[in-house]
């Protein structure tokens, strides 16, 4: 920091300190800077002097009433309030509830029963509203009950039907292959429309068997 | 100095002990020994008389009141001059009363020379009018500085602000009063 900076910033400070300088409300050592810093800077000497003069120029901190006032007036009524009842001191904002809670109050009792109301509204209204969109899986299920059979279509083919032959007949019925072959050389199709699938696979030569499976089948 | 201050101090500490208990004579000598300062702060808000007695009241039932929570971590006059501060703002929030000509109840000393107590009284109008176009919280500071001679320590306390920004409302009350007083400061530096 240059000289010149040293001094402005120092010059800012006793600026600004000035007017307690003027009424000698500054400690020791803030009064001991700033007569420092007035030694060297006729500017705030002039403004010290002015400002001095500004006080002078006030009525000073042993003045009289503001014009118009009245002290004996003025406590005369004072004497008048001090004798009126005071009131209660206001209480805090949970005895205030308490007082409330307590005494039945109305505009509480109110808005408690129109909370019930709302409350029982909704209770209602999600009573009756659909499952919508609601998993078939979701639904209610005894605990002895197994999980829901997965519908499908068995199918045994003839045990000659070749390889090719067996990818064409599922293809055409609109199903597709989903397990086997099982120990009974009997295969597992699903997906499509299992009666369409079925009259499909039915009218093929090489299907000796097609019969529907899971809770809704109907052979 | 530090010693007459102490034991005003000290003086002023048993009389809020003693309006704490509810000593009502002691409540009426905190009172009057008030009465004129505030009554000449407050009057630079407001001149209507009424109004500034009014705000008075209000701010001495408060000492009345509250006198057993006042800790003596602050001055009592920085305690009282704090509530009539929010009294006055409260009470002349919005109100927006013309500056009247007032009588001149500037009090010099005997002894000075009159041509200096005639100047004096003259710079004493121009700043009256010049203060009074002052905004309210620059007044403020102005006058408690000036006129109360408190410190900026203190002055922060009542208006509730960083003592930075007392000063620097202070800096430009007093540039304001600079440009609109102009002629009437020539010759005094």
């Amino acid at each position: 920091m240059s000289l010149d900076e040293t001094f402005s910033a120092e010059h800012r400070v006793a600026q600004e300190a000035l007017p307690w300088m003027a009424n000698a409300t500054l400690d020791t050592g803030e009064e001991e800077r700033l007569r420092a810093h007035l030694r060297g800077c006729a500017r705030c000497r002039d403004e010290l002097a002015l400002l001095q003069a500004v006080r002078a120029a006030g009525p000073g901190p042993g003045s009289g009433p503001a014009p118009g006032c009245d002290p004996d007036r003025a406590w005369a009524r004072m004497q008048q309030r001090l004798d009126q009842p005071q009131s209660a001191p206001m209480p805090g904002i949970l005895a205030r509830w308490r007082a409330r809670i307590a005494a039945n109050d109305r505009s509480w009792l109110r808005g408690a029963v129109a909370l019930q109301c709302c409350l029982i509204a909704v209770l209602a209204a999600l009573l009756v509203r659909p499952d919508r969109g609601q998993d078939a899986d979701m639904a209610y299920r005894g605990l002895g009950a197994s999980a829901p059979v997965q519908t499908g279509i068995v199918v045994v083919f003839r045990p000659d039907t070749p390889e090719r032959e067996l990818r064409r007949i599922v293809r055409a019925s609109g199903a597709r292959l989903a397990g086997g072959p099982t120990a009974a050389d009997a295969w597992l199709l699903d997906g499509g429309d299992t009666a369409a699938v079925l009259a499909r696979l039915r009218a093929e030569p090489a299907v000796e068997l097609a019969e529907p499976l899971g809770a809704g089948a109907r052979p | 100095m530090d010693q007459q201050a102490n034991e005003r101090s000290d003086g002023e500490a048993d009389l809020v002990g003693r309006i704490a208990a509810g000593d009502r004579h002691a409540f009426e000598t905190l009172y009057r020994s008030y009465f004129s300062r505030l009554t000449r702060f407050l009057h630079r808000m407001t001149r209507n008389a009424a109004t500034i007695e009014e705000i008075v009241d209000d701010t001495m039932l408060v000492v009345w009141q509250r006198a057993a929570t006042f800790d003596g971590s602050c001055k009592l006059s920085t305690w009282v001059f704090a509530i009539a501060y929010r009294k006055a703002c409260k009470a002349l929030h919005g109100l927006d009363e013309p500056l009247d000509a007032f009588p001149d109840t500037w009090e010099g000393a005997e002894d000075e020379q009159p041509e200096w107590r005639f100047e004096q009284q003259r710079l004493g109008h121009a700043l009256d009018a010049a203060l009074a176009a002052l905004p309210l919280e620059q007044r403020a500071a102005f006058q408690l500085t000036f006129y109360h001679d408190m410190s900026y320590a203190e002055i922060a306390d009542i208006m509730e602000c960083p003592v930075n920004t007392i000063k620097t409302r202070l800096f430009h009350a007093r540039r304001r009063l600079a440009l609109q007083l102009g002629r009437q400061l020539e010759g005094r530096i």
